[in-house]
């Protein structure tokens, strides 16, 4: 096993803290987190969440074997999960599906005595289309007057979010991109008007009740715990108040049901032919040996994304369009698939890391190593849209991928034509086949190119140039 | 032991009040337990001042 550095992410609970090397993640304890482990760990309600997959899986080692000295006491050893992804590049389906997760395993601990320490959407992750509790330090001994220390988090990280693009059609991603702590009671009662004639759920009680509790005791010396228990809170409260939060998650839903592109599937665009030809182009440079990881960046409807699943371990599906990738989530969830991730990234915005030092939450490109990234009809996008230029566009794909599937539209292509209407004659003269070609040369090895079936696109198979 | 997050004074009396009738009497216990303790500080100490909610300690958002 290589050496394990700490995660940078994993600081904010002192009890336990997570290693990383190439192969192994590692979850370290102290003395404290070592009594809550070994008070909570035969729980029915923990061992039932392992074995459902609801819980990654846990192997405990003996911390010196692993490497890990003073002040780690006990160890356990988790599989990697194949690319880590954060809050703001899932859609509201998956944030969704993630909020459930934490409330189910939430409830049920609790019906067991045991406490869930947080309620983060960070502590979940998708593998694939699937959503997986990372944390295995959340669980801790809970007496029967314990509040819920994750209430606020969840209404923060989870609810909030939710709220916003159910109730008034903004996409939340921006806001968790924004703050790494989410959405705060208090701006999230100004940002939640009230609708007399049809009342949002859960807006008196979560949002503008918390807003006003939280700005009312804020300076309020009582402590927390003995004053729960002295007005007899109790786990028969907690349990109704977690069923009516599950109740509200499950009520909320995405009302936008059309977008730029989520009739793209319908390809009218394309001819047929080229489709085809286009599947099988892809699939040959794919196909050639087992991939480990691939990147569809543009998946779309996931068309390429399943061809080169076929032949790869892993696949990231990535498109700038939310609805189309919330789409893609849903239909890849019904099929149990845990071998393509769907995620909502904008190539033109991808931002960097956020939290504490840029680092708590890294940068997408740090969180996976591509073997082969499919780059098919993006570039005119993010040329003529964003002005992002061919040549810098080609330095990111050189940067990321040894291999690279690439289509390229020519002048004359009707999406070109339609992109370029309101630009000004002249500015975009640079977009033309001859100096894609002569950029694309200069950092690539063409391996095979084509022209699709229209005659105005050309798609190509490059390898990196050593 | 207390958690390692700020429960976040208020979220909890809010935790409770979300239970429904099951929670409604916590709610009211605590609620009341801390404006008699916000009360009796401010009666007992010039140094707290009125600005509340200025000195939103547990707020995690800035």
């Amino acid at each position: 096993m290589t050496h394990a550095i700490q995660d940078t992410g994993s600081f904010r609970d002192p009890l336990s803290r997570v290693f990383v090397s190439d192969d192994v993640i590692l979850r370290g304890f102290t003395a404290l987190g070592k009594a809550d482990l070994d008070a909570v760990w035969s729980k029915k309600s923990i061992q039932d969440a392992l074995e459902s997959g609801k819980l990654i899986s846990c192997e405990m080692v003996n911390p010196s074997d692993v490497g890990l000295g003073q002040p780690w006491v006990a160890a356990m050893k988790h599989p990697k999960i194949p690319v880590v992804s954060y809050p703001y590049e899932w859609t509201f389906s998956m944030l969704k599906d993630a909020a459930l997760l934490q409330l189910d395993l939430t409830r049920t601990a609790l019906a067991d005595g045991v406490g869930v320490k947080d309620a983060t959407p960070y502590n979940v992750q998708f593998i694939g289309s699937r959503p997986q509790f990372i944390d295995a330090g959340s669980f801790e001994v809970r007496k029967g007057s314990d509040p819920w220390y994750g209430y606020r988090q969840f209404c923060e990280l989870f609810l909030y979010p939710l709220m916003l693009q159910s109730y008034l059609g903004v996409q939340y991603q921006p806001f968790l991109r924004g703050s790494v702590n989410g959405v705060s009671p208090d701006t999230m009662r100004k940002l939640l008007p009230r609708k007399i004639l049809k009342p949002r759920t859960g807006r008196l009680t979560h949002v503008v009740l918390h807003a006003m509790a939280q700005d009312r005791f804020s300076a309020s010396k009582v402590e927390v715990k003995k004053e729960a228990a002295s007005a007899g809170m109790n786990a028969s409260v907690l349990d109704a108040t977690l069923r009516k939060l599950t109740k509200l998650v499950q009520s909320l839903t995405l009302k936008d049901s059309e977008s730029t592109w989520s009739e793209y599937s319908d390809r009218a665009h394309y001819v047929e032919s080229s489709l085809d030809e286009k599947d099988r182009f892809v699939r040959d440079a794919v196909a050639s040996k087992q991939r480990s990881q691939v990147w569809d960046i543009g998946c779309n409807d996931g068309r390429f994304s399943r061809i080169a699943a076929a032949h790869a371990d892993y696949v990231v599906a990535m498109d700038a369009d939310p609805l189309v990738i919330d789409r893609l989530y849903q239909t890849l969830r019904n099929e149990k698939n845990e071998k393509i991730l769907p995620l909502y990234v904008d190539l033109a915005d991808t931002g960097g890391g956020i939290g504490w030092r840029g680092t708590e939450r890294t940068g997408l490109f740090s969180r996976g190593k591509p073997e082969v990234v499919l780059y098919l009809a993006v570039i005119h996008h993010l040329a003529l849209t964003y002005n992002v230029p061919i040549a810098a566009q080609l330095d990111l794909l050189r940067d990321i991928t040894p291999e690279l599937v690439i289509e390229m539209p020519h002048i004359d292509d009707p999406k070109v034509k339609t992109l370029l209407r309101n630009k000004r004659e002249g500015i975009h003269d640079d977009f033309n086949l001859e100096n894609f070609e002569k950029l694309l040369g200069e950092r690539f090895d063409v391996r095979t190119k084509m022209l699709l079936a229209g005659g105005t696109r050309t798609i190509f198979h490059v390898t990196r140039r050593a | 032991m207390l958690n390692y997050l700020d429960a976040g004074t208020g979220s909890m009396i809010v935790t409770a009040l979300a239970g429904g009738i099951a929670g409604i009497g916590v709610a009211f216990k605590m609620g009341m337990s801390r404006f008699k303790a916000k009360f009796s500080s401010k009666s007992s100490s010039d140094a707290v001042s009125d600005d509340a909610s200025d000195g939103d300690s547990s707020s995690s958002t800035n």
